[in-house]
């Protein structure tokens, strides 16, 4: 492989300290004693390129069965968290409802009995914080927490106030 | 064949081991090209054919594979030799008891070359081998590669990604030890 010409550069690059290093070993030489088996070289190169399709083959039968697993382990995960998610969420609904109902039926007890059910509303409202301060106020809740903090003779001075004031009951325009 | 004309080949084989119709093709002129220099680099450094064999056959199963991620930023045959050597390397890893196997295996070949009826060539030979086999792993490497491939520094460099005068240390105290270890056993 390696021609005069081919040499000839090579000798160039080497510096003389180079030269003496290799000179050192000519009487040696480049043979070296291991032998091959007779027709090695002559069947190696058919042999090497079945083996590198066989591999490819199976490379490619890895890929495609690992893009599947993973594809597979993607869905499942998505599913998990998308299951989680739907259950938390139906969960807060659950709580909220219940909290609601029950705020609900202490606003109708404390209608009949009017003194004690300012303070049972506030005991409720600090009972239940955590769940309270989640949910959403709706036009109900938000008109019992109000009601709730007026006395007794500041709602019945609402009433007769409403009776006489006629601009209280029109509406916006 | 000049430099021009080894550039011209190679970029032939790369042209054709791309193409996918005649990746096969490609593949076979490769290796009629590579497979002797690169079977004796490798068995130079594993000593067993077997173990030869199978370096052999895995260097040009990863270019066969690998192809495509050829970057061309060197010559085809140093990205030869730099699979083939990280393959030896990965073999001396493996083979934990390499050292052991390696002494026997150097026995074996000094045995079979210096007995009774060897010709004095052959012991000479031999009792080199052997010298070459006393080497650390990478001054060995270095060694070869620089003697019986008669690379340059610089391709050597880009094949064990080391500096040049790192392997020129290195190439210095192997020849070193060789000729006094031909000295004491002369």
């Amino acid at each position: 492989m390696i021609t005069p010409k081919d040499q000839k550069e090579k000798m160039k690059k080497y510096n003389p300290k180079d030269m003496t290093e290799l000179n050192d070993f000519q009487q040696y030489g480049k043979e070296t004693p291991y032998q091959v088996p007779d027709g090695f070289f002559e069947s190696i190169s058919e042999k090497t390129l079945l083996l590198a399709k066989q591999r490819e083959r199976i490379h490619g039968k890895n890929r495609m069965l690992w893009q599947s697993i993973a594809a597979a382990a993607s869905l499942a995960a998505l599913f998990f968290i998308g299951y989680q998610t739907e259950f938390r969420h139906e969960g807060n609904v659950s709580d909220l409802v219940a909290v609601d109902s029950q705020l609900q039926s202490k606003t109708h007890q404390n209608a009949g009995k009017k003194a004690v059910g300012h303070v049972e509303a506030k005991e409720l409202a600090k009972q239940e914080p955590a769940k309270l301060s989640d949910a959403q106020p709706t036009g109900s809740e938000a008109i019992s927490e109000v009601l709730a903090d007026f006395t007794d003779d500041e709602l019945q001075q609402m009433a007769a106030l409403y009776k006489s004031d006629p601009f209280i009951g029109e509406p916006e325009k | 064949m000049t430099g021009l004309m080894i550039e011209q080949v190679d970029s032939e084989i790369l042209g054709m081991l791309k193409d996918p119709a005649r990746k096969d093709a490609g593949f076979l002129k490769l290796m009629e090209n590579y497979k002797r220099p690169v079977y004796w680099h490798v068995r130079r450094l594993v000593l067993s054919h077997e173990d030869a064999e199978d370096i052999l056959q895995e260097t040009f199963i990863q270019v066969y594979r690998h192809v495509d991620s050829f970057r061309g930023d060197c010559k085809l045959f140093t990205w030869l030799y730099r699979i083939a050597t990280n393959e030896c390397t990965k073999h001396f890893r493996r083979n934990k008891r390499w050292k052991a196997h390696q002494g026997d295996e150097g026995l074996e070949v000094t045995g079979e070359l210096s007995g009774n009826d060897a010709e004095d060539s052959k012991i000479i030979l031999a009792k080199f081998q052997t010298a070459i086999l006393q080497l650390p792993d990478k001054q060995r490497i270095v060694f070869n590669m620089r003697y019986y491939d008669e690379l340059s520094y610089e391709e050597m460099g880009q094949i064990l990604n080391s500096s040049v005068s790192s392997l020129k240390t290195n190439f210095h105290y192997a020849s070193e030890k060789i000729k006094r270890y031909l000295i004491d056993h002369a």
